[in-house]
């Protein structure tokens, strides 16, 4: 009778819990989406911020926070398949493969203004590629780069080693076998995880401040040259992000509907990020099914 | 260099099949009294290590052509260790050591210079649990041939049907050639993993309790199919069912803690077992 009791406690307790939870992501999003809503409209996510009116838009911030999450991908995307394969296949289990994987734990710890001022320092100042877009693309790898490995690393250990086995009894090289059997049975946890992690990086503000940069020059869409200091393609030029005008306009900017911009964009960038996290869910799935032919 | 040795191989081995070159045969004086038959696997004081632990204990053996040989024994006696062995899928265990010889058709599996890419299409491997790839029914029968090299697709086709009617699965499957091969029965999966195997026309076929996790209908099926397969292949299977065992093969050896104990035809040690502990563990008396 009394585990009766115990487990029916038990089980309301845990309901509340998930409940306030809910409650709380609703609360928020409701608030930040009906503050921001009435503010968007294709004028302010396409024309660029005043500095001294109101009707200011949002446009190359956007456009930049798009390309600075692109650039990010194609540098960190290889770089933590590879060193995840390494970590879930080849790493053997000793001292230096703990002391590894240990570093990476760290890493993805670190506070994003101390890997937004160590790009400063390094990317900016020694290497002399000043704000820019590269700088801030390597400062977001650093900060991305760890949670994409273990991503990669668990997905692939997430296979059954049955199916490894499978591959290698095949006569199959090792490299082979992780390749087309590995591999594919992990792409929709890696996807998945890629995503998650583009909206961490989209969303991210503290690494770019000192890195990309909080202005952005006058952009000429329809220069596509990526040498040209007012093409949006040049990796050489500084460029503030969405996030990074958040932060910004809240705290200096001049122009009379500080608030419409603030909650506009912030309406925006959680959109975006609403969108990644389904999108997630969604092309991991479809990608199993394909793989699987299901 | 390896290229070369793979050739030489190659040579040797359909040399021995269109018999231009004899194989030894046992002599009377060994401890395996067997038939004058073509031997195709043979081990000579193998001895097999898990770190420092001892898992097989010199054993010697040998295991003829076109013919079913199960290993029986009770768990953790060693008969898994020992037939993954056969084709070095032990290589991918850490700390697995191995001392004394494999000799496949007179080539020493575990030469330096030996492939053992090459060595595992030969000797193929199907395992406890169906395994089959989570890719389409075709993909996974297809698989071997295309990483060996095989590019045409009507020949991959002609292999994929082959394959799978060896492993009496075609009839199954056959309108469903792209479906998903987890959409598969377990029974029909551990059959799929045969044709897979057979895929990549191995000489040797090596078991590890294939029917262990079937149904008995399905075990049936796997069981008909074996009887079936040892016309083209040598069988080795590991089983933990003497029925099966008795049933199915031609030749039992009976491992206990990491020995042979007892190695002969099947009729003859069931029914009348030379060892003690053999007798005991055919009756039921222990295991």
């Amino acid at each position: 009778m009394k585990a009766k009791i115990a487990d029916r406690i038990a089980t309301v307790v845990f309901y509340i819990i998930a409940l306030l939870l809910v409650l709380l992501l609703a609360g928020l999003l409701g608030y930040i989406l009906l503050k921001g809503l009435s503010h968007i409209s294709w004028h302010f996510i396409t024309s660029p911020p005043e500095s001294f009116q109101a009707g200011g838009g949002i446009g190359p911030q956007l456009f930049n926070s798009l390309y600075l999450l692109v650039l990010t991908m194609l540098i960190s995307v290889p770089l933590s398949l590879g060193a995840g394969i390494y970590m879930a296949e080849y790493a053997k289990k000793n001292i230096w493969t703990n002391i590894l994987r240990t570093v990476i734990e760290v890493l993805s710890s670190l506070p994003s203004i101390v890997v937004g001022l160590f790009g400063f320092l390094f990317f900016v100042i020694s290497m002399g590629w000043g704000f820019s877009i590269l700088s801030g693309a390597l400062a977001l790898t650093l900060f991305n780069l760890p949670l994409m490995v273990r991503v990669v690393e668990d997905s692939i250990r997430g296979v059954p080693s049955s199916q490894r086995e499978a591959g290698l009894a095949l006569g199959v090289s090792k490299w082979e076998t992780i390749k087309h059997v590995l591999l594919p049975a992990a792409l929709p946890g890696i996807i998945t995880g890629i995503i998650l992690a583009s909206g961490r990086v989209f969303g991210e503000a503290a690494a770019l401040i000192y890195t990309a940069g909080m202005s952005s020059p006058n952009l000429d869409f329809t220069n596509w040259n990526p040498f040209s200091p007012t093409s949006p393609l040049n990796p050489l030029r500084p460029a503030e992000t969405l996030a990074v005008h958040i932060w910004k306009v809240n705290g200096e900017a001049v122009i009379p509907d500080v608030n419409a911009v603030s909650s506009g964009a912030s309406a925006v960038l959680v959109l975006f990020i609403l969108v990644f996290n389904v999108s997630a869910r969604w092309i991991g799935k479809r990608i199993y099914r394909r793989m699987t032919s299901s | 260099m390896a290229t070369t040795t793979l050739m030489k191989e190659n040579k040797a081995s359909s040399n021995v099949r269109s018999g231009v070159m004899t194989m030894t045969v046992p002599d009377s004086s060994s401890e395996n009294q067997l038939k004058s038959e073509n031997v195709v696997l043979k081990t000579n004081s193998l001895r097999v290590f898990y770190g420092n632990h001892l898992a097989i204990k010199n054993v010697s053996a040998s295991f003829m052509e076109n013919r079913v040989t199960a290993l029986i024994g009770p768990s953790g006696c060693g008969k898994s260790t020992y037939l993954r062995s056969l084709n070095r899928m032990n290589d991918e265990i850490p700390g697995c050591r191995i001392e004394g010889e494999i000799l496949y058709r007179g080539i020493d599996l575990n030469h330096p210079q030996a492939n053992v890419f090459d060595i595992r299409k030969r000797i193929g491997m199907v395992f406890q649990r169906p395994n089959p790839f989570a890719k389409s029914i075709f993909e996974n029968v297809a698989f071997g041939p295309k990483h060996h090299g095989v590019k045409n697709k009507q020949l991959l086709e002609e292999i994929v049907e082959k394959s799978l009617r060896k492993a009496a699965l075609w009839d199954e499957v056959k309108d469903r050639l792209h479906r998903s091969a987890l959409a598969l029965s377990g029974g029909q999966q551990q059959r799929l993993c045969i044709a897979r195997a057979l895929a990549m026309e191995p000489d040797v076929l090596l078991l590890d309790e294939p029917a262990s996790a079937l149904d008995p209908v399905s075990t049936g099926k796997v069981e008909e199919l074996i009887e079936e397969l040892k016309k083209d292949y040598t069988v080795i299977i590991v089983t933990h069912n003497m029925q099966q065992a008795a049933r199915i093969s031609d030749y039992t050896a009976f491992f206990y803690m990491g020995e042979l104990v007892e190695f002969g035809e099947t009729t003859e040690l069931f029914t009348n077992p030379k060892k003690k502990q053999t007798e005991d563990y055919i009756t039921g008396n222990f295991g």
